[in-house]
């Protein structure tokens, strides 16, 4: 498969408008509130579709629809059950609560509610999987981009990282936000020729149904959302249920810096609220857009061994030039959402609890401003230089998804803990969040003597989650508590309702 | 235990019901927020600020999704 003249037209035309709209936020940044949480001036729309467009990567998209290709609409509940109720409650609990805070980070409050040890495990680990992670997003969308159209992995990565280097190190997350949302309308037009087209070759959505269900019992659970936990799929209703609507989804949704950040940045807190909210509708909509591709593939190239394969398959043989060209736009932007939105925290992450709380504590905020940048010049200069490490491990994605799986369950245990309960202590914490790791450690080692389904990273992630609970409370039983008084504002009974309790906060803080 | 076999005899339909009620308790305790602290920080009152309204429409969608596949 080849780009023609229009196609790289379009190509080029995307990436210059995303420079030159990341680059006009650059004007607004005069501090390291303006660089890392956009000044706290967003709308709620914006801040959706950034958060759509930073979930959804350029693997995602092959995988997804290779998914749905193997296991039909199952996949979906990621995005409904697996999205929309932990959206809805993180808008209306969580979202407002941190917003109340006051805090930057997801680590900063821990440190806060819990101690600065927890803040500081906290910060390293999620700093370490997602800066790997952002190594290994390169590469495989390189990877994929060298397989659909002959591009040198080196070229994609360089690319990408130079572009979204330019914007991110100048505009903070105004740009960050801004260019997600011209992004993921380019997502969502590239997606939507491929399913419009895709319904014309196969005779519309009677016809799919029809198509899919005549072909077998083997596709009989295609069109099942809940599907029964004996059948072999690493989706079934237990695992949803538990795993990913109890605690991947919440964990994600209420624990995750990349995620929390944008609504932070909002412009008041009803805008904050409902960013999320809002962000719930369109999350609605996405597995129209990468799972159905895949249940047209059923239809139009059945008995094709790799699912993943499915995507440029549909690609080359549906779409027309020009199309072609957004539709690979669409990959680039899907990419680059992701990684603007990982860097850009993860320099918050390094600057606020890591290089602030132990490197330099009484700079002025142009010092840190400075350092941001710094951060995430560096962070992507690293990730062209590790990402080629996957090559030496076939599988890599994966594993690290499935790893980073296992610290969302018990950070998640920890942060849902300390919301609400003012018993909990620093160390039924710390040992909390520890344990729950090493749980996750031990079922995953010992995964198939234990379970009985193909991947069971959901039931890991509610085991972990459940005994991190367990011991979180047990030793929090067994220790003493900080005083009232230092948890005001910390914990949801004490939350913060006047400016004279927010002045205590900052106090503290302070 | 671990791999939930105690929940193996469970009906799909009971379990469908279960995923649904997942939905619906977001939903519920939308309900019983007041209005002053759903439209805090909003710039007017208008019906369409409301989330109640916004997640009640999202839930409904999803539940007929739901209640069809």
């Amino acid at each position: 498969m080849s780009l023609l003249g229009i196609d790289y037209f379009i190509v080029i035309l995307y990436l210059v408008g995303t420079i030159v709209i990341g680059l006009y936020y650059e004007k607004h940044i005069s501090s390291s509130s303006d660089y890392f949480l956009a000044g706290k001036l967003l709308p709620f729309w914006a801040i959706a579709i950034s958060i759509v467009g930073t979930d959804i990567g350029a693997v995602d998209f092959v995988g997804l629809t290779g998914q749905a290709y193997r296991y039909g609409i199952v996949v979906a509940n990621f995005d409904w059950i697996g999205s929309v109720p932990a959206m809805i409650l993180a808008g209306l609990i969580f979202i407002p609560y941190y917003w109340r805070a006051g805090v930057y980070t997801i680590p900063e409050y821990l440190g806060r509610r819990y101690n600065i040890y927890l803040r500081a495990i906290s910060a390293i680990i999620w700093l370490l999987f997602i800066a790997f992670t952002l190594g290994v997003i390169l590469w495989a969308t390189g990877v994929l981009l060298q397989e659909m159209i002959g591009w040198p992995i080196m070229f994609s990565i360089i690319l990408t990282v130079v572009i979204v280097g330019l914007y991110t190190i100048t505009g903070g997350l105004s740009a960050v936000v801004m260019t997600d949302v011209i992004q993921v309308v380019i997502m969502i037009i590239g997606s939507l020729a491929i399913l419009i087209l895709g319904f014309w070759e196969i005779g519309g959505v009677g016809a799919l149904f029809e198509k899919v269900t005549a072909m077998g019992p083997e596709y009989a659970n295609h069109f099942k959302l809940v599907v029964s936990p004996e059948v072999n799929t690493p989706y079934p209703w237990t695992g949803i249920l538990f795993g990913l609507t109890f605690v991947l989804a919440p964990a994600y949704f209420i624990g995750n810096q990349v995620i929390i950040q944008r609504s932070l940045g909002a412009k008041d807190e009803w805008n904050a609220k409902a960013s999320m909210i809002f962000g719930a509708f369109l999350k609605v909509l996405i597995p129209i857009l990468v799972v159905v591709p895949g249940l047209i593939a059923v239809v139009l190239f059945p008995n094709v061994e790799d699912g993943d394969g499915v995507y440029a398959k549909l690609i080359k043989e549906l779409l027309p030039p020009g199309l072609t060209g957004l539709v690979f736009a669409a990959f680039l932007a899907a990419l680059m959402s992701s990684v603007s939105a990982i860097v850009n925290s993860v320099a918050t992450v390094w600057t606020k609890d890591i290089y602030e709380l132990f490197i330099k504590k009484d700079a002025d905020d142009r010092h840190y401003l400075i350092v941001g940048r710094y951060v995430t010049g560096i962070i992507l200069v690293l990730a062209v230089f590790t990402s080629p490490i996957s090559e030496q491990f076939p599988g890599i994605y994966v594993y690290v998804q499935t790893i980073n799986s296992f610290v969302q369950g018990p950070i998640f245990a920890v942060l849902l803990l300390g919301i609400f309960f003012k018993r909990i202590t620093q160390w039924g914490g710390l040992f909390g969040l520890v344990s729950g790791i090493i749980i996750s450690g031990i079922l995953y080692f010992f995964k198939a003597e234990i379970f009985t389904i193909e991947d069971p990273f959901l039931y890991i992630s509610w085991w972990s989650f459940l005994g991190s609970v367990i011991v979180t409370t047990l030793v929090s039983l067994f220790t003493k508590p900080k005083p009232v008084e230092e948890l005001t504002g910390l914990v949801y009974g004490l939350i913060l309702k006047d400016d004279k309790l927010q002045d205590v906060l900052n106090s503290k803080v302070e | 235990m671990l791999n939930f076999d105690w929940l193996g005899g469970i009906d799909l339909s009971v379990a469908k019901i279960f995923i649904i009620s997942a939905f619906l308790a977001p939903l519920l305790f939308s309900l019983f927020l007041k209005k002053e602290y759903l439209y805090k920080g909003a710039v007017d009152l208008k019906p369409w600020r409301n989330l109640k309204v916004w997640i009640l429409i999202l839930t409904l969608f999803m539940i007929s999704i739901y209640s069809y596949f």
